[in-house]
């Protein structure tokens, strides 16, 4: 079944999510939805503020996280990114910048 | 200047690119190479092209009819020298200096990639990222070095890879790196890349299939292997060789962010290696790559004059050295690893000691 999976994520297309990434605010959201759904809770719970190490997340996120990420944003970013930048917000403001 | 941070222990030559990076930052590179090399002319592109075609070809015609195996041997070397050009050709066809059409460009580069199986847009589009990151240290694509530390933490068949891709295999490196990402989608940001790509790997699994049934049908699995497969491994090798001795030595170094720039990327961290003329006019002078990093739009017959004009504009700048066995010998006998603290490569006898070295002083970075 494993073959067929990756010949089927080869030709179907997983992601859905365009973020201009300019847009702060978009890219936050984002990120908070994202990390909520990793960690189970709801994503108001997020603070953007709070370092990643306080949430618990491990390398295999980050690294996870930001593939996802630059499909988003239609952008390539540097898998270290999430180690680089504390929180959400210093990632999202990266990104504008970079934009 | 605008440096934050560089390596410890770095040496005199090092801070010297550090500074010609900087220095570089605002110059017009481009501008520096006269309008008229931008100029395409249709017929020299054929002409390379069918070129390119007819030796890969010819070899493989040549290995079938081949009364001793080392003739075959020699012929499977031309065969790939041949794949090699085509590649050189489709590469033309990706930075759109082969025509002025995008849609006959991406038909030739379809073409020119069939015998690496290499999907065209697959190709291209990774190109464009080695292009807009040559040798920045997180961010470039082809032959990015990593340190000994992360190396470490590297999964077993991941390190087997690595390391084995820059040292005694290094010819399969181009192999590796296609299995990687000629096939994944994901390895593109943007939507359209990606659906680009998937036409393309549609175009080259339709050729699959027709190459492989009719070599199958008329010569079985050993014409498959001679006539398909080892022009294919050939064409790897010079693959390989010629895109690590570009960017790679053991005096030019990867950069980390903080002291990368595009400009001084584009012609400092480039190797332009001196071939007979015959190899140059094999290879849509390929070797002449500080120029085509300087402006990708140059098409390959012009980037010689493009080169003379980057000397003149910069002069002492463009690195040019004659192709030597030994060159390559030293790069993957001591280009293994990046060393944060020296900022070149080190080899893998050389990182034992570094990492205790490293372990017992810190980070190896020095604020400056």
């Amino acid at each position: 079944m494993g073959i067929f999976k990756s010949i089927k994520s080869v030709f179907v297309e997983n992601n859905s999510t365009v973020i201009d990434g300019n847009d702060v605010q978009a890219v936050t959201q984002w990120l908070s939805k994202r990390m909520a759904n990793q960690l189970k809770i709801d994503s108001t719970k997020i603070d953007p503020s709070k370092p990643f190490e306080e949430y618990g997340l491990d390398s295999m996120f980050a690294v996870k996280v930001t593939g996802e990420l630059e499909k988003v944003v239609e952008m390539r970013l540097s898998p270290a990114l999430l180690f680089e930048n504390t929180c959400i917000s210093d990632v999202a403001n990266v990104i504008a910048k970079a934009a | 200047m605008t440096i934050t941070s560089i390596p410890e222990n770095s040496d005199a030559k090092y801070r010297e690119y550090i500074q010609r990076i900087d220095e570089l930052k605002s110059a017009k590179i481009t501008g520096s190479i006269p309008k008229e090399l931008f100029k395409k002319n249709i017929f020299r592109a054929l002409f390379g092209f069918l070129t390119s075609y007819a030796l890969y070809l010819g070899s493989i015609v040549g290995i079938a009819f081949s009364p001793h195996w080392s003739l075959a041997v020699l012929l499977m070397t031309t065969a790939g020298l041949g794949g090699w050009g085509l590649h050189c050709i489709a590469h033309d066809c990706g930075h759109g200096s082969f025509s002025n059409s995008k849609k006959f460009n991406s038909i030739i580069g379809h073409i020119s990639l069939i015998p690496l199986l290499y999907p065209f847009n697959s190709w291209r589009h990774v190109h464009n990222m080695h292009h807009g990151s040559t040798n920045h240290l997180e961010m470039d694509t082809d032959w990015r070095p990593v340190s000994r530390e992360i190396y470490d933490r590297m999964p077993f068949r991941e390190r087997t890879v690595y390391l084995f891709t820059r040292s005694i295999g290094f010819w399969a490196g181009t192999l590796h790196y296609w299995w990687v990402s000629a096939f994944h989608t994901d390895f593109y940001p943007q939507a359209r890349a990606r659906l680009e790509v998937r036409r393309s790997i549609t175009f080259i699994i339709i050729v699959l299939i027709l190459i492989f049934s009719t070599l199958w049908y008329f010569t079985g699995l050993m014409g498959i292997l001679l006539y398909f497969i080892a022009p294919l491994v050939a064409t790897h090798i010079w693959f390989s060789i010629t895109t690590l001795m570009h960017h790679t030595a053991t005096d030019v170094p990867f950069l980390e962010k903080e002291n990368w720039s595009l400009n001084g990327s584009r012609i400092l961290l480039t190797t332009d290696y001196i071939y007979p003329k015959w190899l140059l006019f094999l290879t849509h002078n390929i070797s002449v790559h500080a120029a085509h990093h300087a402006s990708p739009t140059v098409p390959f017959y012009n980037l010689q004059k493009a080169q003379k004009a980057l000397k003149d504009a910069f002069p002492g700048m463009i690195r040019e050295k004659p192709f030597k066995f030994k060159t390559l010998w030293e790069i993957v006998t001591q280009c293994h690893f990046y060393n944060p603290s020296t900022g070149y490569y080190e080899s893998a006898r050389e990182s034992n000691i570094t990492r205790s070295n490293f372990s017992a002083a810190g980070k190896g970075h020095g604020e400056v």
